[in-house]
């Protein structure tokens, strides 16, 4: 018993780590722009190939991709590239498709940004095929708790979320950027007559999303064993962290990471359970995200919106 | 300020040389021409299964994409979960017509049977494992049944005396979600409701046996029922939520279709990954097991079936398409339209919009059910694919294309989006020995030319350029990942020989081409094909306006009042007392906006509300228009309690109002904007207007007259066909104005009409406001030009901080203390700074 309380524990935190990181990156964006990136899930995906094809020398000798973990790259090299070209991709979203658009009808933003995801997931199934690829882990090895074999990537992984949790809370409270994005968030205008450079900051949020992404992907690869990454994996890790900021608040960092224990802990609960929840527990927590929403609006933790006339 | 005057002297209508054509007569020959060219494709094609196949796949996807086009389109709404609602009607055909039917054809056996053996022939041992779990279901359901029908009924009666108890007392809404009657009892209703429709499926399914289940009027049915209780249930939280957050919840909708479609669990009933198969055609009965679809020229006789099947299809399109014409030219289909524009100025004319949203979404998933029923048929299956993300956005895709929130559009979106794969297929596999070959590079250099005009060519040209770009770039997609995937070949150890592309199936980047599609289309061409077509249409032959001056003069003479008089009677003003604001007090996170304040407004006055910037002045607008909440306190109208009613309900009272900050429906036209304000006095019925009748165009032709005559009554009847967005600003304060008064009030509260207007406008202003006085309505005005309210005023209100400081007849109020204090600053730093 205590055994599957500890696994439900660990698994939980471990996903939870992952969607929090993603989760944060909506956030960041939705709080200067008022707008998300639905490509997310693929820049996950991205950032992954990207570490994967850097630091990796694959074959597919039994048909199957799998590293031979002899490392191209140092791993930490690779991961640095990795997060900064989605960076950069996240300040193209920006510039690309944000800015001409924010003025425009929301049908806009959403779909450009839908249409660039599908189209990413489509170049990487054709540039890295079908199967899932393999990233070494950062931390090799598992380590053993009662009966229970946790991989040391994933205490890595929630270790890094806690970590980034707290940078960003240093970030907005400490610096003068971070105070910067905070008052673009509570008035852009306000903030550009105030020698604010609005669209910097912007551009700052998305690309500080797009490394979160990034990040996220090359620590979820290598996670709990031989997940692997495939060109639709970002995206179904990316749309349960869309619900978690959702069910978070997408305005309001500490509800996120509450939301994000609160899935990985359900998701995981709920799998535990026998194999038709298995097999449901997507479906489940989004009824219960649907039903969520339904009586909170603005997520569990948001701020109710006020109509200005 | 000369600008404005030019175009007040502008001829009052522009008259063409071209004959004009009916609005509704171009409707009906787009529908005529779909219509056709689908029939001939339809005979044509009639002895080629596959192309038939294709046919029937654009057919249901024309349904579906102008289902879709109907919430995203008129009420702006995206949902990217419409492929849950897609397979929610396929699989109702499968499990009704497949499942079911074929069982019973074939076997003999019961359906039951069925579900446990999937299609096998029964051995004694499955009889006794089935037997079994029958047993296991009746005692299941013996014990359940009376339980959950005493709970539904038991907690059903509970909230539904609630909500008739609260229905008497209107006064007090103030509930969230959880503590409001009404919501509560909408959801427990749905709830029971899908499971009423799911029971009731399973009694019809072992007691009536298969001659229904054939029927394919009992799956379109079927199909769009469910699909529309779906829809209703995620209506709920769906359209309480906007922009992101509708996305996610539609996107959640589609992920759970596809994992229950896809579970183990319940492979028995719906087949699992491999979905349902062997759906027979509605026509006539067939073999399923010997029915090989695809195959070219295997089965004549199924062939034939499935030409029948178009035919059916083809009606499908051709009644879906019509209705939906109807309704968007009714009223319905201008609050659509409105609430899309402008919720608060939806909601200010007494549209509920929470309602309109409900309605559209509750439409478009019934039709897109409809769809995907009518596709099962055709394709003879049904699997969990169908529910996919990426079907949700070839959804999408095709409206944008088509052009969103056109009425034909979407139907072209479709064709040409179901017949991509198809031009892909054409493309074939390529062999080729170099990566690129002598036609890529002149690509390549026509792509950098394009692009180089695109940024340098001077502004005019630059989009044309760009769209050149974008053709160019779309139309080598196939080659470009051939490319792509030829650069990565010698990464692959496992490929022996270089040879670039050799395997490359241009069918795999068909998601690509999608996304390329949308990116191009919103992008670069926002219209959509349908938007540009319908440009060119109307600049060939322009629609015939309805409206003439003798059409006015008429109607007008019709109810015996005169020309630029209100077109309706007011309750004559006898100075009674008719709204009562009771210490009303509206608190925002700390900051006292509005502090007890307390006023009467007689009938027939005008009532001025004063004060410095920040004085509360608007804030108890919105609290009177209900857009607020008070906090404290009470509003009265004619002596009821009417704090916390909604917007529209306060509108459907008797009040309306116009804002500081415009809020026009900017993209319908300048008549439009006013005949949505007849919202409330228009009384087409749902049916009525789907189906057309005649006398919903002739109050369709009334309220158009009505509010020809109001736009008169404001003077903007030579603007009536321009589009409320392009008029100048003051122009739009007297369209809100005209709206408000459509509406019927009894008191108009206009929210500083004079803002931002030249002096002469200012002038005309003024015998506005005493024309809609003399006509009998109470105004409430809020104003900063103080020559305007002391001219005009019977009483003026002066509020400072949230308070009131003074109250009186204008000669009182300016030489009042107080607010010479609270506008000039006190007496005492006046004297400091001279």
């Amino acid at each position: 018993m205590i055994d599957t309380i500890l696994q439900i524990i660990f698994g939980g935190l471990g996903n939870g780590a992952i969607y929090a990181l993603i989760a944060f990156g909506y956030s960041l964006t939705y709080l200067t722009t008022q707008t998300l990136n639905f490509a997310q899930g693929d820049f996950v995906m991205i950032g992954a190939m990207i570490g994967i094809t850097l630091a990796e020398n694959w074959s597919n000798d039994s048909g199957i991709l799998l590293p031979t973990h002899r490392l191209l790259w140092p791993l930490f090299v690779a991961y640095i590239v990795a997060v900064l070209v989605v960076a950069v991709l996240g300040v193209a979203v920006e510039r690309l498709i944000m800015r001409p658009f924010s003025a425009g009808l929301s049908v806009s933003w959403i779909m450009s940004t839908v249409a660039l995801g599908i189209i990413l997931r489509n170049l990487a199934e054709t540039l890295w095929g079908h199967e899932a690829m393999i990233l070494s882990p950062a931390v090799d090895g598992q380590v053993k708790i009662g009966d229970n074999n946790i991989y040391w990537q994933q205490i890595l992984n929630i270790t890094v979320a806690v970590a980034i949790t707290g940078l960003l809370f240093l970030f907005f409270q400490r610096t003068r950027l971070g105070k910067s994005v905070k008052a673009v968030a509570f008035n852009a205008q306000a903030a550009s007559l105030m020698g604010i450079n609005v669209n910097f900051i912007k551009m700052l949020t998305f690309a500080m999303s797009g490394g979160l992404a990034g990040l996220a992907g090359l620590l979820v690869t290598p996670a709990g064993g031989l997940n692997g990454m495939d060109s639709g994996r970002g995206l179904s890790i990316s749309i349960t962290a869309f619900a978690v900021a959702i069910v978070g608040g997408l305005d309001n960092i500490v509800g996120i990471g509450v939301a994000a224990i609160l899935f990985g802990l359900l998701g995981q609960i709920i799998s535990s359970i026998n194999s038709t929840f298995q097999d449901l527990q997507q479906a489940i927590l989004f009824v219960l995200l649907i039903l969520a929403l339904a009586f909170k609006p603005t997520g569990l933790f948001g701020r109710q919106l006020v109509q200005k006339v | 300020m000369a600008t404005v005057e030019l175009e007040r002297q502008e001829a009052p209508a522009k008259t063409s040389l071209r004959p004009g054509v009916p609005g509704w007569a171009k409707d009906y020959s787009g529908l005529l021409i779909i219509g056709l060219a689908l029939f001939i494709a339809i005979y044509y094609y009639g002895d080629n299964r596959y192309y038939l196949t294709i046919l029937a796949s654009i057919e249901a996807s024309i349904i579906t994409a102008t289902g879709l086009n109907l919430v995203a389109g008129y009420t702006g709404q995206v949902s990217l979960g419409h492929a849950g609602f897609f397979a929610l009607g396929g699989y109702m055909t499968g499990l009704l017509v497949g499942r079911v039917a074929t069982t019973i054809n074939a076997n003999g056996e019961n359906w039951i049977d069925y579900l446990y053996v999937r299609g096998k022939n029964l051995t004694p041992s499955d009889r006794a494992e089935r037997d079994v779990v029958l047993n296991s279901f009746n005692t299941a359901l013996l014990i359940a049944l009376p339980i959950l029908l005493i709970l539904t009924v038991g907690i059903g009666g509970f909230l539904w005396l609630r909500y008739q108890n609260a229905k008497k007392q209107p006064a007090h809404l103030h509930y969230s979600f959880w503590s409001n009657p009404y919501s509560l009892f909408r959801l427990f209703a749905s709830l029971v409701s899908i499971g009423v429709l799911l029971l009731i499926l399973n009694i019809i399914g072992l007691t009536v046996g298969f001659w229904i289940f054939q029927n394919l009027w009992a799956a379109i049915i079927l199909g769009g029922t469910v699909a529309a209780v779906f829809g209703y249930a995620l209506s709920l939280p769906a359209l309480r939520v906007k922009g992101p957050y509708l996305a996610m919840v539609t996107i959640a909708f589609g992920i759970i279709i596809t994992e229950v479609s896809n579970s183990k669990t319940l492979e028995p009933i719906l087949g699992g990954p491999s979905g349902l198969q062997r759906i027979p055609f509605p026509i006539s009965e067939r073999n399923p097991d010997n029915d090989l679809l695809l195959q070219p020229g295997s089965d004549t006789g199924a062939t034939f079936q499935l030409f029948q099947t178009n035919l059916i299809l083809l009606v499908g399109v051709a009644v879906a398409l019509y209705l939906v014409r109807n309704f968007v030219r009714s009223r319905w289909g201008r609050s659509f339209i409105a609430l899309r524009e402008n919720e608060i100025g939806a909601a200010s004319v007494g549209i509920n919009v929470y309602r309109m949203k409900t309605l559209a979404f509750v439409m478009s998933a019934t039709l897109t059910g409809i769809g995907g029923a009518l596709n099962a048929y055709s394709y003879g299956a049904v699997n969990p694919q169908s529910a996919l993300l990426d079907r949700s956005i070839s959804f999408v895709t095709m409206i944008i294309l088509g052009g969103i929130g056109t009425l034909y559009g979407p139907a072209l979106g479709a064709i040409i989006i179901t017949l991509l794969p198809e031009f892909l297929n054409t493309l074939g596999k390529t062999n080729h020995s170099e990566l690129l070959n002598a036609g890529d590079y002149i690509w390549i250099i026509l792509f950098v030319a394009a692009i180089a005009g695109a940024i340098l060519l001077p502004h005019r040209y630059k989009r044309l350029s760009g769209v050149f770009a974008g053709v160019i770039f779309l139309y080598n997609i196939p080659e470009i990942y051939r490319i792509l995937s030829g650069l990565t070949k010698p990464l692959n150890p496992n490929s022996p020989e270089v040879n670039y592309g050799s395997d490359f199936s241009p069918t795999i980047i068909l998601p690509s081409l999608y996304g390329a599609i949308l990116l191009f289309f919103l992008f670069l061409a926002p219209e959509g094909l349908g938007g540009y077509i319908g440009r060119f249409i109307n600049w060939l032959l322009p629609t015939k306006s309805k409206i003439t001056s003798a059409s006015v003069v008429g109607t007008s003479a019709d109810v015996g009042v005169p020309v630029a008089a209100l077109p309706f009677q007011c309750i004559r003003p006898d100075h009674s007392d008719i709204l009562k604001t009771v210490s009303i007090t509206r608190d925002f996170k700390g900051l006292r906006a509005v502090d007890s304040v307390e006023f009467n407004l007689k009938r027939g006055e005008i009532h001025a509300l004063i004060g410095p910037n920040g004085a509360g002045k608007t804030t108890v607008l919105n609290l009177i228009s209900g857009l607020y909440p008070v906090s404290q306190g009470q509003i009265l109208f004619k002596g009821e309690q009417i704090d916390g009613l909604k917007p529209h309900e306060i509108a459907k009272l008797g009040i309306s109002r116009t804002f500081q900050n415009l809020q026009v429906f900017g993209d319908m036209t300048v008549l439009e904007n006013v005949m949505v304000g007849f919202h409330l006095s228009t009384r087409q019925g749902f049916w009525s207007s789907l189906l057309g009748l005649p006398k919903v165009k002739a109050e369709d032709n009334r309220i158009r007259a009505q509010a020809m005559q109001l736009l008169e009554f404001v003077g903007l009847a030579n603007r009536a066909q321009a589009r409320a967005k392009d008029l100048p600003y003051g122009y739009q304060r007297l369209l809100e104005i005209a709206r408000a008064l459509a509406v019927k009030p009894e008191i108009l509260l206009l929210d500083e009409p004079a803002a931002g207007l030249n002096p002469q406008e200012i002038g005309d202003m003024d015998s506005l406001i005493r024309k809609i006085q003399a006509e009998g309505v109470t105004v409430l005005l809020i104003e900063h030009h103080m020559d305007l309210v002391m001219e005009i005023s019977d009483e003026i209100t002066v509020l400072d901080y949230g308070k009131k400081i003074a109250e009186g007849n204008p000669s009182y109020v300016q030489n009042n203390q107080k607010v010479k204090d609270a506008y000039f600053g006190p007496e005492v730093m006046l004297d400091a700074r001279s």
